[in-house]
């Protein structure tokens, strides 16, 4: 749906020199979502609220002082004189009424301000979803026209089914192992690809803020082109739009590249979990200590990280962390944490990084109603997400970092809020966020710009990707009064304990370490380097 | 048998005419000076915490943010500006409406003292008035 982009607000735009450009280019926090629709900086948002506070606050002060000159006053006829104190206090009664009525207006300008970026955004995205979709569109239905002339040609029956399979192929191919491309550059520099690498360093492609939109339309439009290359019509491609069926879009893409990928390629295969270590440790406060502990992935190296705390009550708490793609391979190897799994989750298949995280899960003995804080970075957000909606935790919220989780829906209640990066790729995987009506503002989304003032470096491939610039924002949501933040900080608390104790301290938590290898039939599967035993299957 | 005379107007009165309309009695005066000195020391009371709160409440006003650059930027930190001033302006006034209560608390005590002292010189005179009076009546029967 293309609407006009409606009118700057009295503010118009506080972040850039024109009403379309969204807030926030200069590495400040972006917030929108959790339930709003407006699209504001933190910095914007903590304006209004002191406004309001200040158009409160001086009601009252205005308030006192017309009492307070009322009670005192002479009253019987008398009037004051020019040195009497009563005429200045009623002097500051008017400045205090002004202050309460333009702090009340400016207030309410910066809301104005902040829909209204919402609106522009939202209409900006749908005018590059129906671009994207009428092209992809476009480019899958000409192969279907192709087929239907092959029609009348000798053999044309058997080029037309191949023509059409083809078409049906690419279009899903083209987003997918975009995609997947971009994903899979991401653990290593290997030989093989080590020249491409290096251009796409020195170009700072990945890391361009228009890239990863147009990545994101991209891999939003592969429905369209699946559709088009059906013979569908436009209209009926967009009837049959991702959000409302689920067959076609990411997840179908994910679903046909799995199936069509060969015997071995993006395959599943059982997992083992293994108990890599235990330790104590103190409770996290908040957004940059979940993001300070998220397990580093590697080889051997445990990926989920499960701390429970004991709370007054005798009743658990848990916070779990887990970490991100560790192998980028796209057949099965030992490590779960592969593209296997990313395309898997994408799919919403099977993928074992996600069973060996519930399965983690239940060994550690969290309870399906106990309170617990997942937190993911990229494959992690994913990861958790899936266990969420898989494992039925009934009192889970969450915290992701650089995930592609767009289009991945939550159970109703689950509180979450996500990070992106604007000049990361890999959120941009997940395509478009979901529509407004099918849950897309439920998530509480924070974007951050860190190359719109200064080039990004050249020494890494994805440097928008990198751990440090989401704990950094971390970090900077810590220092944010916003209530959705404010709420998830609570969920914290609660998990922790701390909300039960008074002093808003908690009691050191146990640190379980998971380590999860793929199994592969007849062969022995790897184990740990730190392995504590507690191996089971899944 | 002649009435006494009306005592002569009291150098005092013109000042009281200053803060009441017409010339008060000495002991009006009085009950006036204390009933407007506790007014006063409530509004005192109530102002000068106010007039803290209201200083405080400078912090409340959001500051410049050196990130928004763009022309609506500037008008929305231009009215800020004019908040910032309303408030400070009230904080100011406020301050200014305390010390005039001390001012005035000063000025009652002084007031309220001449008004004393006129009343016990109007008591005076009215004493000689009346040990004349008896003087005047004994001499006329002798």
């Amino acid at each position: 749906m293309t609407g006009p982009a409606p009118a700057p607000g009295a503010l118009g735009a506080l972040g850039g020199p024109g009403p379309s450009r969204t807030p926030g280019g200069d590495g400040e926090l972006v917030l929108s979502g959790g339930g709003r629709t407006t699209v504001a900086t933190d910095r914007m948002l903590t304006d209004t609220r002191r406004l309001h506070a200040l158009a409160d606050a001086a009601e009252g002060w205005a308030g006192r002082v017309h009492r307070a000159v009322e009670v005192g006053g002479h009253g019987g006829g008398l009037r004051w004189n020019a040195d009497d104190p009563e005429p200045v206090a009623m002097q500051a009664y008017a400045q205090l009424r002004q202050v309460q009525h333009l702090g009340a207006e400016l207030a309410h300008d910066l809301h104005a301000a902040a829909e209204n970026y919402g609106a522009v955004e939202r209409a900006n995205r749908d005018r590059a979803e129906n671009v994207g979709a009428a092209v992809a569109w476009l480019a899958g239905h000409a192969a279907f026209v192709h087929a239907v002339a092959a029609l009348a040609t000798p053999f044309g029956a058997i080029e037309a089914l191949v023509g059409l399979a083809g078409g049906f192929a690419v279009a899903t191919g083209v987003g997918g192992a975009f995609a997947l491309g971009v994903s899979a550059l991401v653990p290593g520099d290997a030989s093989p690809k080590a020249d491409l690498v290096t251009a796409l360093k020195r170009s700072r492609l990945l890391c361009s803020a228009p890239f990863v939109r147009f990545l994101r339309t991209l891999v939003s439009s592969v429905d369209d082109a699946e559709l088009g290359a059906l013979g569908v019509p436009f209209v009926g491609a967009r009837v049959l739009d991702d959000d409302d069926t689920g067959w076609f879009g990411l997840r179908g893409a994910a679903g046909t590249l799995v199936a069509l990928s060969g015997p071995t390629l993006l395959k599943e295969t059982p997992v083992a979990v293994d108990r890599a270590g235990t330790e104590r440790t103190a409770a996290p406060r908040g957004f940059a200590d979940l993001a300070a502990r998220i397990p580093k992935t590697g080889e051997g190296k445990p990926q989920v990280r499960i701390e429970k705390y004991e709370h007054a009550d005798g009743r658990p708490g848990w916070i779990v962390l887990v970490g991100g793609t560790a192998d980028g391979a796209l057949t099965a190897g030992d490590e779960p944490w592969d593209d296997v799994s990313n395309v898997q989750a994408v799919g919403q298949l099977d993928p074992g990084s996600v069973r060996a995280t519930l399965r983690a899960l239940d060994d550690a003995g969290v309870g399906k109603d106990d309170p617990i804080v997942f937190a993911g970075y990229s494959q992690g957000g994913i990861v958790t997400q899936e266990a969420i909606t898989r494992g039925g935790y009934t009192h889970a919220s969450q915290f992701t970092m650089g995930s592609p989780v767009g289009q991945m829906p939550l159970p109703d209640g689950v509180q979450d809020v996500s990070v992106e990066i604007a000049e990361d790729p890999i959120p941009a995987l997940g395509g478009e966020p979901l529509t407004p009506a099918h849950g897309g503002l439920d998530r509480t989304l924070v974007t951050r710009s860190i190359y719109s003032d200064s080039p990004a470096p050249t020494d890494s491939l994805l440097p928008a990707h990198d751990i440090a610039g989401y704990r950094e924002t971390a970090t900077m949501m810590d220092a944010s009064d916003d209530p959705r933040l404010v709420s998830l900080r609570e969920k914290i608390a609660e998990a922790t304990g701390a909300g039960q104790t008074g002093s808003g301290a908690s009691a050191p938590g146990e640190v379980t370490l998971w380590h999860a290898a793929r199994v592969h039939p007849g062969a022995a599967p790897a184990v740990s380097a730190g392995s504590a035993g507690g191996r089971t299957a899944r | 048998m002649s009435t006494p005379s009306p005592a002569p107007p009291l150098p005092f009165a013109s000042s009281i005419a200053a803060w009441s309309p017409g010339a008060l009695t000495p002991e009006a005066r009085i009950r006036f000076a204390d009933a407007r000195s506790a007014q006063l020391e409530t509004l005192h009371t109530r102002l000068a915490s106010l007039a803290t709160e209201v200083a405080d409440g400078r912090s409340l006003v959001p500051g410049a943010n050196p990130a928004w650059r763009s022309a609506s930027a500037r008008a929305y930190r231009g009215r800020v500006d004019e908040v910032r001033s309303h408030l400070r302006r009230a904080a100011a006034l406020l301050d200014e409406a305390v010390g005039r209560i001390a001012g005035r608390l000063s000025a009652l005590r002084v007031e309220k003292g001449a008004a004393q002292a006129e009343l016990s010189a109007r008591r005076s005179l009215a004493l000689l008035h009346q040990e004349a009076a008896r003087g005047l009546e004994g001499r006329r029967y002798e």
